[in-house]
């Protein structure tokens, strides 16, 4: 079976730092994968190449099969590749349901300009039910139409989750969701994400820092530091790892 | 090489003034993040006070000290005090209107304090220009260019040793990197940045005084077109660098001269290519430097602020029984004002009042553009003139109908938009700003007058349309027209912003790396709504043209992009019918003020109001509309009336 998403031996560096250092790895579909690394150690960098935000100064990204790594960031979106964002990237003076409906509209590929000269450019019927389903599944029906910046950040991490899954991707980037939040948010942030890996499946890779919250959601992980991938494997055998210990977890070998 | 020399040595002088202009512009931005467009208005102003008191008998030694030493750097500190240092951390769209308010408001102001009209020979500043000093490469060098020479040469010296010298000069530097660490190092950046426009003023000042003799006239359109040159050599320095801008303003002033002097005279390309000599320069630097885009889409600032919110429009604060005798009022308004036109109102306020129905289809287009998807044009009279232009050459050589010839000048003035989106939109921001006004000028200066485009001052007719047994050619007649068009505009207008495409440019205005990880081509989003918004003022444009049955060249002129900028700013950008009472306050006003029987210069109070309208705009984006609907909606609040607010 071939990989999900196929990262192989990305390199990039910024001026005289080394980002990424000859990075591999592999997603399956429907696998829960977790990043993880003390900061600076090149994960954000990382999901920036896959997503397209930058582009690896060496090696290849492949994705179903498909090499990746020169589209631009709507062109990867639109093949199935969701994200959020470690700093909140949320539309300024849009409503939460209005956050939904633009992903959604996206997704069913329904927008076009005669359309809309027409006055037909609202949503239809089924993209309604999609939109509130998704609000009923996030728990954000009680804030649907209250602006953006009136939301929790535990909240709008919600709303960035509920854009990018309305859009059904193969495969979920996650940059860091519990960061900025307090436990109790970690906690219910963790208890959603575990619903939606029961309910749908969607590959994920997942940015994290609250080892609780690695713990809780995936099953296998890969770690960084210094740019370099320094082990991988089921999340339990990395953990015990000697330099994975140094590394992140600040324990002497 | 002789004849080489003897072309480029009066190209020094112009040289020198741009680089005088360049670096000023560079200054301010460095320090306050202001591009300041008015820096022309500024020069502008020094120059006509010293034209001023040199006409009132005062040495000349005496009229530079109050013109230039003290009432360049006091002006600088007025605007600074009073407007800059408040929009130090907005976003690019508000300092722009800002400094475009300036630019409108600083010219009506000095010529509404010194009425008088027209000057003509300005005196020179230090050593006189009808004496021969002595010859270079065979050319006669006169005192004006002399002086300019020596006196540039020094400001740059001068300012040299100030950067690299002394304390004030390192602040200055350091601020251009982050004015909020320089805050936390324990520096007042706020009183940094009022040196630093006081200073650039100053040099405005001088450019000023030193250029108006090159004039022969004194005039701020003259003053305003320099700008273009200051601003290119200010991209040659990427905005960032005083040596290179110093030197790109030297090279442009030698290129327009040498060019003049190797094209054959007569020629349409030196009557053309010269006076757009800094437009083409602008344009491609802004295209082809890399530098320049890096430096516009990214900010190094490790703390640059993060943009707020903007201002809550009223709509968001709604009340269904409001909202039902707010649209009930509107209707009955839209009706009583229709109906009035076509009975009771005298013919000249028809033709006054279509001129402003016009005018609000060509905001419309600002309305989309602006309002909806954030970005900015300082071109749309130049679109607008494209319409008209078209529409009138089809009508009179192909014998077009004009309600057919309005939809070819959208279509054509869509595509001239695409063909400037297709490059300008890959900067963004201030970039796109400035390769507007570089197309705008263009436009206006070169494309607008061969024959077959808008015959220059002399312009080309445009016929009334007839459909069938329905003449348009009366002015009440020609009213309903303007009112359907207005209206289809505006339907065009609300379904864009109800569909997709509405919905897709309000998440661009959000965050564009978010929209586009959702699968939004922000590219793609920002040409389509560059190109409908070039149709709309395109359509616009024909509406007005064929109104006024003749227009030129000048009726579309650059200055009037930017008057269109902030009139519509100022009264709501937000809103379709922000467009439509834009129109109607710029006509009403403007025709109140130059009402026979008032004094000459009450014209410049026009200017004077949408001046102050975009300070306005800066603490109310959201426009004077809106705002003073919000203040209804909060005293019928307090008064009982139930209010459902959102947020």
């Amino acid at each position: 079976m071939t990989a999900l998403l196929e990262v192989s031996g990305v390199s990039k560096r910024f001026g005289g730092i080394r980002a990424l250092e000859d990075v591999s790895l592999e997603v399956l579909s429907g696998e829960a994968v977790g990043l993880i690394g003390p900061n600076g150690a090149g994960k954000t960098t990382l999901f920036d190449c896959v997503s397209g935000v930058s582009q690896p100064e060496r090696g290849a990204i492949y994705y179903q099969g498909r090499r990746i790594d020169r589209l631009p960031i709507h062109r990867r979106a639109r093949l199935g590749i969701g994200r959020t964002f470690q700093r909140l990237e949320l539309f300024t003076g849009m409503t939460v349901r209005e956050h939904l409906a633009v992903a959604e509209r996206e997704h069913s590929g329904d927008g076009r300009l005669w359309k809309d000269l027409a006055w037909r450019g609202g949503l239809t019927s089924e993209e309604t039910d999609s939109v509130e389903a998704m609000l009923k599944e996030l728990h954000l029906e009680s804030v649907a139409e209250s602006p953006i910046e009136a939301l929790s950040l535990g909240q709008g991490r919600l709303v960035e989750l509920g854009r990018a899954l309305i859009q059904e991707p193969a495969l979920l980037l996650l940059d860091e969701p519990s960061s900025g939040l307090d436990s109790r948010e970690s906690a219910e942030l963790a208890a959603v994400l575990n619903q939606i890996r029961a309910t749908r499946n969607e590959a994920v890779l997942l940015v994290e820092h609250d080892i609780d919250l690695v713990q809780a959601i995936v099953s296998r992980a890969v770690v960084l530091d210094f740019g370099r991938v320094i082990a991988s494997g089921p999340l339990d055998d990395v953990l015990r790892e000697g330099a994975v210990r140094t590394a992140y977890l600040g324990e002497p070998a | 090489m002789s004849q080489f020399l003897s072309y480029a040595t009066p190209g020094l002088p112009y040289g020198c003034v741009f680089a005088l202009l360049g670096m000023g512009l560079v200054l301010t931005y460095q320090t306050s993040g202001v591009f300041n467009l008015a820096f022309g208005a500024q020069a502008y102003a020094s120059a006509l006070v010293f034209y001023e008191c040199v006409a009132n008998g005062w040495p000349t030694w005496a009229a530079f000290l109050v013109a230039v030493v003290v009432g360049a750097p006091l002006l600088g500190l007025v605007m600074d005090r009073g407007l800059y240092r408040f929009v130090r951390t907005k976003p690019v769209l508000v300092k722009l209107v800002a400094a475009l308010g300036m630019l409108i408001a600083i010219p009506a102001v000095f010529q509404f304090a010194f009425p008088g009209g027209n000057r003509y020979n300005p005196p020179s500043l230090w050593l006189s220009p009808s004496i021969v000093y002595f010859h270079l490469a065979g050319d006669p060098i006169n005192g004006s260019e002399l002086s300019t020479v020596i006196l540039t040469a020094a400001v740059a010296l001068g300012l040299s040793l100030m950067f690299h010298f002394t304390q004030a000069g390192l602040r200055m530097r350091a601020i251009a990197e982050s004015p909020g660490m320089v805050e936390l190092a324990g520096i007042n950046a706020d009183r940094v940045g009022m040196a630093s426009w006081m200073l650039s003023s100053f040099l405005a000042g001088l450019a000023g005084v030193m250029l108006a003799p090159v004039f022969g006239d004194l005039q701020p359109l003259n003053f305003t077109v320099l700008l273009v040159a200051a601003v290119a050599a200010a991209a040659a320095g990427s905005l960032r660098s005083l040596p290179y801008t110093f030197l790109g303003g030297i090279v442009l002033g030698l290129l327009e001269e040498l060019l003049g002097g190797y094209l054959p005279s007569g020629h349409v390309l030196s009557s053309g290519l010269r006076p757009g000599l800094p437009f083409v320069v602008l344009l491609g630097l802004l295209l082809f430097l890399p530098g320049l885009r890096r430096r516009w889409t990214r900010s190094d600032d490790p703390l640059a602020v993060v943009r707020p919110p903007p201002a809550p429009l009223a709509s968001a604060t709604r009340s269904p029984s409001l909202r039902r005798t707010s649209r009930l009022g509107t209707t009955v308004f839209c009706l009583a004002f229709v109906v009035s036109c076509l009975t009771w109102v005298s013919p000249n306020w028809v033709f006054n009042l279509s001129q402003a129905l016009a005018l609000a289809i060509v905001f419309l287009s600002l309305v989309l553009l602006t309002g909806m998807s954030g970005q900015i044009s300082l071109c749309q009279a130049a679109f607008a003139g494209v319409g008209a232009f078209t529409a009138g050459q089809l009508a009179v050589h192909f014998n077009v109908s004009i309600l057919v010839g309005m939809l070819i000048a959208g279509v054509a003035a869509g595509a001239v938009g695409a063909v400037v989106a297709l490059p300008a939109l890959r900067l963004g921001g201030l970039a796109l700003a400035l390769a507007t006004l570089a197309f705008g000028l263009l436009a206006d200066n070169i494309g607008f007058q061969y024959g077959w485009s808008g015959n220059g001052e002399s312009g080309i007719s445009i016929p009334r349309p007839v459909l069938g047994p329905v003449n348009f050619a009366g002015d009440r007649a020609f009213f309903c027209l303007t009112v359907v068009v207005l209206g289809l505009c505006i339907g065009v207008v609300m379904a864009i912003r109800r569909g997709t495409t509405g919905r897709q440019l309000a998440a661009l205005r959000g965050s564009e790396l978010a929209a586009a990880s959702i699968g939004i081509n922000p590219r793609r989003a920002k040409i389509l709504v560059f190109t409908l918004s070039a149709a709309i003022a395109g359509v616009g444009g024909a509406v007005y043209g064929s109104l006024e049955t003749s227009v030129s060249a000048s009726d579309f002129n650059t200055l009037l992009s930017l008057v269109f900028v902030v009139v519509v700013a100022t009264v709501g950008v937000y809103t379709v019918e922000g467009a439509v009472e834009a129109g109607l306050a710029y006509v009403v006003l403007s025709t109140l003020l130059t009402s026979p029987g008032l004094p000459a210069a009450w014209a410049n109070i026009l200017e004077l109001v949408f001046g102050a309208g975009a300070i306005a705009y800066v603490l109310h984006p959201e426009g004077a509309v809106e705002y003073v609907k919000r203040l209804v909606v909060e005293h019928l609040a307090r008064h009982g009336t139930e209010i459902e607010v959102l947020a």
